[in-house]
């Protein structure tokens, strides 16, 4: 690594480098379909996910893998490479959002009782048990059922605020911790006030598990957003997403195999990845937090 | 006036014979690689009765539209109903409880109910009524008073008998029951009188020609025990545990996993040879709803039978080795109207636009159903009665130019009821419910439409219920629905007057009578039409009404069609008699339509 | 403490009950939409009537009173689809659901106890990398996904075990083992890998302690102290672990029993959602969230109870 680039990139980089061979590969492929899912307008020759080719007299129903369809065609003559790329983006949009709003309300809500403790604690926490006492698919599904219209957006949110209160547990009791650690009784000692404490020592301290927490998170998410689609809860058509995909073709699954193995692959790779790159890291803060 | 049913003459007979042997070519065609006997060839002796004279035309023949294809023997094995052995049926879903005057029902369900229950009339091969429960019925001049005769010697599951005073005692339950209520007020039935031990007289408030049609169907036509009205726990009791008189009883049901029913010893009916029946001892239903495996339980035989209403599922059922397959189109279709009181789709050029841009083949192809469902154009089949030529010929063709012309058309003019700028796109919202196939369908309709330029297409999908929420209207005409856009399926076998009639009412009706005019569509002519029909029971007279209806509707364009509904039973190879079975008087009944599958004379052939 | 625990899990009920409740009635679309069939939608009488059956006419504070009231003492309500009571519909299917859960537990912890002590006895050798390896994949597949591939290898394709149905223990117990293995080894798979972490990650901490040492110094078989001495202290994470992950349990149930057309709870809740059977769906879910929330709390208590260290702490 030259010292022409940034150094946030060298550090990126040096981070790649630590890691093990397998997450190396979790973490290209993860690049790979984030830039695929971001950049699928551009790829040269990639087919529409909605162009249905028969219609038109160009392609056939349920073809099976050639050259101009590598991965074949679904029951509406589309192509299915194209419509697993551009399925990346639902499974993405739902889990950055989720991390989003989970890291951000929740961190920030777990950091605060963690540290303020006392009555608001109590409160805020009792109402966290509430939602969390319902098992999460249940509550996701009412909800889902209850907003009636289903697009990337409102999905994205629901499963986003839903985040929050398990968020907001891992960090309040990352927070506990930290609020017991020396440097910030150091900081009290000297009279810092309270929310320069929680801003300067707490949160910064917080956020670095929340995010390895983040990773694995977004597994789950995926896999949430993949569960609802495939009871046909989730995006409406024509959006394509893995889980949509799979529905669709699972009536016909013991004719033709493939087009359920496809979205399905997409999935577990992308699970997968998420949980052994979040792991990776989960394990090093906590060697790193352990070595404050 | 007084009248019989009729029975039908030879002439009618030699018909369906024939066209039953077209229907087995057509089928047969696209894979007659093999000698495969169709179903013509199948049943020519019995020999549950080897008293019977002759028995040269197999009543598997007579059904016009049905067709058992074997597809693996190569050779006509000498069939007919053996008695005894046992059927299991896999359903696409289960029935939400079996009370024919309460519970919701399709297909899947009513292949249960119609074991456990008959019908005071059924339909014959031909479409027409016929006394089953019940042995006759004539009206009055007006059809305002109708009369008929219950066959005596009928007793229920528990052993109490069938009187006139039993039909009295169901109009009681019949007027709370969330399905017979309706068909009560539509049928125009007012009251019923036991006139006699067998002889029950029903008064209607208004002339209704066909009013037999409606003791044909499920809500108000099977016939419960008397015990089963008797309070509110007998009543939820009888979702589960139903008594009526047909040839099986409940023996046991495990609601979503499996109803077993056994052989009613005391069934009343025989067939045309004087064995009784019904043929098999059991008959166990299991909902499978997926598709898939639905098939494969069969194909493995953990089921030996299985209905579905998916194109896709008849392709592979036909791809499948060892299967009879009793297929059925028939009226059904599916297809989808316009809410015309909402801009766009108050324009009529818009609604044909679409329609024109449409293209039902390759919504077919879409699902799966390519050579096996038949496109259609209007709300009868063409072996219907009730089928035009005319309106046929006047329903649009795919044609993108034409189509795209007359939305084109819409959009330059400056009065366009969307309020929208000359020339920009218009918008659509298609709606359908989250079923996978429908899915499909529907997104073939917004790529054509879009693909005009001239469309935005979003498209949604609500469940049944909520679908249903939207499109109703407000009894006083004031709410005259929320939806755009709706997939819809309809037609059956059942005479049309009713549906018609509440169909396409006025939605601005304080009576309600166009509550369930979903589209909002309605020409005071055209729905004139509609009410002369149910002043007349003669089938020609009322088809060139619905005909006169149908031209000003084909002109006007409320609702589109996007293809036949092919339907199927299959059935593990031996187990057949679902498209043979017979009336009491020995005539052929309608078979297996939408694949409600009539298990009382189903049997294992016969070695 | 042990009462402050128990009043606390009636409060979470109240409320979670409350909530489950405004949720419900909060569904777009009118219900008696789904109870009514179109035909008699227009009448408004009869229409009429049934509202007032289900008592949607009051206000819902009224509703929601009415409602606590009758299922404390066990009346749930009837579905608006099937006028069935709600509390039988349960009761009937609980058995269904709580097997397949339970069978699915019992997998999951077999394979996962000897992995896990093996993992741990063998930490960092490859043997252990490995298991770690296979955990990580496995929790990576959905159980719907894996419950698809189940049935097209082993029903389908092999035709060993049904894709579909359910026999009751009742009926036939070679039926019943037959209909349970495919759905919870859908279910047991995920929880696999949840499990064998668990109890690696005590067993080594366990491995460390004194005992466990002087044990081996007295020369004691190595499985021999893996299973006597070790696996015991960790069996208590285990059930911590076991109660936490019901919930993500249940949520598998609604989806597996969905795929294998399994009369249980999930089925019926997920049926009831599409059916906006809204009795139905608010007696479920209470009743899951309780079962959840009760089984947590029991969890909990027996924690307290059996580690002193945390009678303690609290």
């Amino acid at each position: 690594m030259s010292s022409f680039l940034p150094s946030w990139i060298r550090t990126m980089f040096r981070v790649f480098w630590a890691m093990p061979l397998v997450t190396k590969l979790c973490t290209f492929w993860l690049t790979t379909i984030i830039l695929a899912a971001i950049f699928a307008d551009f790829i040269p020759k990639l087919a529409d996910p909605s162009y249905q080719g028969f219609l038109f007299g160009t392609d056939v129903t349920n073809d099976g893998q050639s050259l101009h369809h590598w991965l074949g065609t679904d029951n509406n003559s589309r192509d299915i490479l194209s419509r697993l790329i551009y399925g990346t983006r639902v499974s993405l949009t739902v889990a950055v959002t989720a991390v989003a709003f989970g890291t951000f309300f929740g961190g920030l809500l777990g950091s605060f009782v963690g540290y303020v403790r006392g009555r608001r604690e109590a409160a805020i926490m009792a109402s966290i048990d509430v939602i969390l006492a319902f098992p999460a698919l249940v509550l996701l599904l009412t909800v889902v059922t209850l907003l009636g219209k289903r697009n990337l957006l409102v999905i994205s949110l629901v499963v986003g605020v839903l985040a929050i209160p398990y968020y907001a547990r891992v960090s309040r009791a990352n927070a506990l911790a930290v609020s017991r650690r020396e440097f910030v009784a150091a900081a009290r000692a000297i009279g810092t006030k309270d929310r320069t404490i929680l801003w300067r020592e707490v949160i910064p301290n917080v956020m670095p598990t929340v995010l390895a927490f983040a990773l694995v998170s977004a597994a789950v998410t995926v896999v949430l957003e993949g569960t609802l689609a495939f009871l046909g809860l989730s995006v409406q058509p024509p959006t394509p997403s893995w889980g949509v995909m799979i529905n669709a073709a699972r009536a016909d699954l013991r004719i033709n195999i493939w087009p359920v193995i496809w979205p399905s692959l997409m999935l577990v790779f992308t699970v997968y990845s998420l949980n052994n790159v979040g792991d990776w890291f989960r394990i090093r803060t906590a060697h790193k937090t352990a070595a404050l | 006036m007084n009248m019989t049913l009729r029975k039908r003459g030879t002439g009618m007979r030699l018909t369906a014979v024939l066209l039953a042997a077209v229907m087995v070519a057509t089928a047969c065609g696209s894979d007659s690689d093999d000698t495969s006997p169709s179903a013509t060839t199948v049943a020519t002796e019995t020999t549950a009765a080897p008293e019977a004279p002759e028995t040269t035309t197999a009543p598997t023949t007579e059904a016009p539209a049905t067709t058992a294809t074997p597809t693996t023997t190569t050779e006509a094995p000498p069939v007919g109903p053996a008695q005894g052995g046992d059927a299991s049926v896999g359903l696409e879903a289960e029935a939400p409880g079996l009370r024919p005057w309460e519970d919701t029902c399709s297909s899947p369900c009513y292949n249960m109910m119609a074991a456990v229950f008959d019908k005071l009339f059924e339909q014959y091969a031909d479409g027409s009524y016929g006394a089953f429960l019940a042995e006759s019925i004539s009206a009055n001049d007006d059809f305002t008073v109708w009369t008929m005769n219950l066959r005596p010697d009928v007793v229920f599951h528990d052993g109490s008998e069938l009187t006139a005073q039993t039909i009295v005692d169901m109009f009681v339950v019949h007027q709370t029951g969330a399905q017979s209520a309706g068909v009560i007020a539509s049928s125009k039935l007012i009251n019923v009188e036991a006139t006699g031990d067998l002889e029950v007289t029903y008064t209607l408030s208004g002339t209704n020609a066909i009013f037999v049609a409606n003791l044909s169907r499920a809500p108000i036509g099977m016939v419960f025990a008397p015990s089963t009205g008797a309070d509110e726990d007998a009543v939820t009791a009888a979702a589960n545990a139903p008594i009526g008189t047909g040839p099986f009883m409940v023996d046991s049901r495990d609601v979503d996993n499996k109803t077993v029913m056994v052989r009613n010893p005391n069934y009343w009916m025989s067939d045309s040879f004087g064995t009784q029946l019904p043929y098999l001892d059991s008959v166990t239903f299991h909902p499978i709803p997926d598709e898939g495996t639905r098939l494969s339980s069969l194909a493995s035989g953990t089921v030996t039978a299985m209905q579905s209403l998916r194109q896709a599922s008849i392709r592979d059922a036909r791809d499948t080795e060892g299967l009879w397959l009793f297929e059925h189109q028939g009226n059904n279709t599916g297809g989808g109207m316009f809410n015309v009181t909402v801009a766009p789709y108050d324009d009529a050029r818009v609604r044909k636009g679409l329609i024109t841009m449409s293209n039902q083949a390759a919504t077919i192809e879409a699902l799966g159903g390519e050579g096996i469902s038949l496109p259609t154009t209007q709300l009868f089949a063409s072996e219907s009665p009730f089928y035009s030529e005319a309106i046929a010929a006047a329903y649009p063709t795919h044609d993108m130019a034409a189509g795209s012309a007359l939305v084109q058309e819409y959009i330059d003019d400056p009065d366009r009821s969307d309020g929208l700028a000359v020339g920009e796109k218009i918008s659509v919202t298609l709606s359908c419910p989250p079923d996978p196939t429908l899915i499909a369908a529907m997104q073939v309709s917004q790529v054509l439409w879009e693909a005009s330029g001239l469309v935005d297409v979003e498209l949604t999908g609500f469940d049944q219920a909520t679908h249903i929420g939207m499109a109703v209207g407000a009894a006083d005409g004031t709410f005259i629905g929320t939806h755009d856009i709706h997939c819809w399926r309809w037609g059956s076998e059942d005479d049309p007057a009713a549906g018609m009639l509440s169909g396409f009412g006025d939605p601005f009706d304080p009576s309600g009578a166009g509550a369930l005019n979903f589209s909002n569509w309605y020409d005071e002519e055209a729905y004139g039409y509609v009410v002369e029909a149910t002043l007349t029971d003669d089938v020609a007279e009322r088809a060139a009404l619905y005909e006169k209806f149908g031209l000003i509707m084909v002109e006007a364009m409320p609702i589109y069609f996007s293809g036949g509904t092919a339907t199927v039973i299959a059935t593990a190879e031996g187990l057949g008699g679902l498209d043979s079975w017979e009336m009491p008087d020995g005539e052929a009944g309608i078979g297996h339509p939408s694949a409600e599958g009539r298990w009382s004379q189903a049997y294992w052939a016969a070695e | 403490m042990l009462a402050a625990r128990l009043v606390r899990l009636v409060a979470t009920i109240l409320v979670v009950s409350f909530v489950t409740f405004m949720m419900v009635n909060l569904l777009p679309g009118d219900p008696i939409n789904a109870l009514v069939p179109p035909e008699a939608q227009n009448n408004q009488e009869f229409v009429e009537q049934l509202r007032e059956e289900f008592g949607l006419n009051d206000p819902m504070m009224v509703r929601y009173a009415n409602w606590l009231g009758d299922a404390v003492t066990g009346d749930l309500g009837k579905s608006v689809i099937t006028s069935q009571p709600v509390a039988g519909e349960i009761w009937r299917r609980l058995p269904i659901t709580a097997e397949l859960a339970l069978v699915a537990i019992g997998f999951s912890l077999f394979i996962a106890i000897p992995l896990g002590t093996l993992s741990a006895y063998k930490q960092g050798k490859r043997v252990d990398q490995s298991i770690s390896a296979a955990a990580q994949v496995s929790l990576s597949i959905p159980n719907f996904v894996l419950g698809l591939l189940l049935i097209y290898v082993f029903a389908m394709r092999l035709q060993w075990l049904p894709a579909t149905g359910w026999t009751r223990l009742t009926e036939s117990v070679s039926g019943n083992i037959k209909s349970v293995i495919l759905p919870a080894l859908s279910l047991a798979l995920a929880e696999v890998a949840v499990y064998t972490r668990v109890v690696r990650s005590d067993m080594i901490s366990t491995l460390q302690e004194d005992y466990i040492l002087s044990a081996r110094a007295k020369g004691l078989k190595d499985r021999f102290i893996l299973f006597r001495h070790a696996l015991r202290p960790s069996s208590l994470t285990l059930i911590t672990v076991v109660g936490l992950n019901v919930g993500a349990l249940i949520g598998g149930t609604v989806v597996i029993e969905t795929l294998f057309a399994i009369p249980g709870l999930g089925k019926r809740l997920l049926d009831a959602v599409f059916q906006r059977d809204f009795l139905m769906i608010q007696g479920i879910t209470v009743f899951v969230a309780v079962v959840y929330v009760t089984i947590n709390t029991l969890v909990d208590i027996i924690y307290m109870l059996v580690d002193p260290r945390i009678r303690k702490k609290v």
